[in-house]
């Protein structure tokens, strides 16, 4: 998908409670049922309802330190709910191959690791022990790079690459890993414009091609020309619905007002 | 050159090849401290196994009195297997409580772990003046004596320095992942708890042995120096693993040579040739970016 056009949804919309029609249980990848989620036993979020469906573009907004990214972790399952349940889907019974793409800046850069190595983190749990990187792997790769317009970068030191190019290797490792849905954090954070809106299209084109994407995203307008569905993180709670409805000029003004500077 | 190496194999053979292994098995352990920014666990965790070798020394007279039958005294030494026993358990033990420390508080893991060495160090003299036996094994305990490895020391390095290769080629995609990306290995199925022991039990049986037979210096020197200087002409993980094992092995075997020929102490040659590598390799790596920014 690109900035112009938005394509309908192949599934029911789902945001819980926003008014839409309301996702079918076949349809849901993961389910957020009054959940709470936060640190050393004190709640950042409490009471989140919210569904991720097939084919859902699902962009989390918010201003700085509302729990975007909390609200993310909790969903991947790097926080434990403080109270509630987050059901993930499990097709044939098993667990569900999640693409999380995280903020480039926590990746430690002394690693001496290169493209290749990166994106191939993402097939481990295929790889067997003992054995070198088979040839079906090694394809996989490659088709993955050229995904994600970094072709023949395999080689290079992963250290070496410009911030937009970082994000397209995490991209392309969290493509590695096969996944039913991608999960982003912050992923224009750091690129310059040009980085930004290639990063954006490609989001949009891996959703047209079927695959569900969520968004945390500080770039109102990106999200906006970009994502189907919008949760907007604030207090402690969220809001959801479509980008249209959400992130219109007087809804943002509105929630903007009710104190909070979005970031 | 070939006259040392005959005159070594014959007298010092044990120490030789002890020394080879741990030269180029320590430094791959010592890869993930270094990525981890851990280095000083390298530091900490052989002091406690210093610690547990003289907690060891601090019970020798007791235990000789329950179980060796001995006039209680009469051995000063004590078994291998007896230090070996108490240096794995404080070793272990330290592990798990800086582990669990480093996923429960919220201080800094360079002060956890500079308060762990400050205690190891303290408790290590502590015992050793304590104990009946214990004064007069103290330089061996702190410098090492690896030109004294005995033939079950030989084999205890041989078993555990072998297993943990194995163990580590085994599972080096799991211990990367989660040295890299953390939060990626979780949302990939992994138990970074489950991971994280597993490497620290690698690690702390390596170090145990290898405070005993070769000394806490040249293990935390063996197990960082060469990371150290393989980093900055790695082009690949597996290029810095090679070459971490390559200088470690390298640094041991003209290590024994030089020590050998001149007569000097060999841990504190091992070390010494050690940050030589580094200093060369840094030297060869800047004149080298020189050359390339002066052809363009």
């Amino acid at each position: 998908m690109t900035e112009k056009s938005k394509p309908a949804p192949r599934f029911s919309a789902s945001a819980a409670g926003s008014g839409l029609a309301a996702p079918s249980k076949e349809s849901a990848l993961v389910t957020l049922v009054d959940a709470a989620f936060g640190y050393n036993g004190a709640p950042v979020l409490s009471g989140i309802d919210l569904t991720v469906c097939r084919g859902d573009f699902l962009g989390i907004v918010g201003p700085n330190g509302a729990g975007k990214t909390t609200l993310l972790r909790g969903m991947i399952g790097l926080l434990k709910p403080l109270q509630g349940k987050v059901d993930w889907a499990r097709p044939g019974g098993n667990p569900p191959a999640l693409g999380y793409v995280p903020q480039v800046q926590a990746l430690d850069q002394i690693f001496p690791i290169t493209v290749g190595e990166v994106v191939l983190m993402g097939a481990y749990p295929r790889l067997k022990r003992f054995r070198l990187v088979g040839r079906d792997e090694r394809s996989y790769l490659a088709a993955t790079l050229e995904q994600v317009g970094m072709s023949g970068f395999d080689r290079t030191l992963f250290a070496n690459l410009s911030a937009g190019q970082k994000q397209r290797i995490l991209i392309a490792r969290a493509l590695m890993t096969r996944p039913n849905i991608l999960l982003l954090d912050e992923p224009t954070s750091g690129v310059d414009q040009a980085a930004e809106s290639s990063i954006m299209a490609l989001l949009g084109r891996l959703n047209d091609e079927g695959l569900p994407i969520v968004l945390v995203c500080h770039e109102l307008d990106r999200v906006k020309a970009t994502a189907r569905d919008a949760v907007w993180v604030h207090r402690g709670r969220i809001e959801k619905g479509s980008v249209d409805a959400m992130l219109s000029g007087e809804a943002v003004t509105e929630r903007l007002g009710e104190g909070g500077a979005a970031s | 050159m070939m006259e040392i190496i005959e005159n070594i194999l014959t007298l010092f053979a044990n120490s030789f090849f002890g020394s080879l292994i741990v030269g180029a098995v320590s430094p791959l352990l010592g890869v993930f401290f270094l990525l981890r920014r851990m280095v000083f666990l390298g530091i900490a965790v052989p002091q406690f196994a210093a610690a547990g070798v003289a907690f060891g020394f601090l019970l020798l007279p007791a235990w000789n009195c329950l179980w060796a039958q001995d006039d209680c005294g009469a051995h000063d030494e004590g078994s291998f297997c007896f230090h070996l026993f108490f240096a794995m358990f404080f070793t272990y033990i330290a592990l798990l409580v800086l582990v669990y420390l480093g996923r429960r508080s919220q201080g800094t893991s360079e002060g956890r772990i500079a308060a762990g060495y400050s205690l190891a160090a303290a408790a290590t003299i502590l015992f050793l003046t304590a104990s009946a036996f214990g004064t007069s094994h103290i330089d061996v305990l702190l410098k090492g004596e690896i030109l004294a490895i005995s033939a079950e020391g030989l084999t205890a390095i041989v078993v555990l320095y072998s297993l943990a290769l194995i163990l580590f080629a085994l599972f080096r995609r799991d211990f990367l992942l989660i040295a890299y990306d953390v939060d990626a290995a979780v949302s990939l199925g992994k138990n970074p708890l489950r991971w994280d022991l597993l490497l620290y039990l690698l690690v702390g049986s390596a170090i145990s042995v290898g405070v005993l037979t070769v000394g806490p210096l040249v293990v935390f020197g063996l197990m960082v120096i060469p990371p150290l200087a393989a980093r900055p002409i790695a082009f690949n993980m597996t290029a810095f693993y090679l070459f971490s094992s390559l200088f470690g092995f390298l640094t041991a075997l003209f290590g024994f040579l030089a020590a050998y020929a001149l007569d000097w102490p060999l841990g504190p040659t091992d070390v010494v040739l050690a940050f030589v590598i580094l200093v060369l390799v840094h030297l060869g790596v800047k004149i080298s970016g020189m050359f390339k920014r002066h052809r363009v």
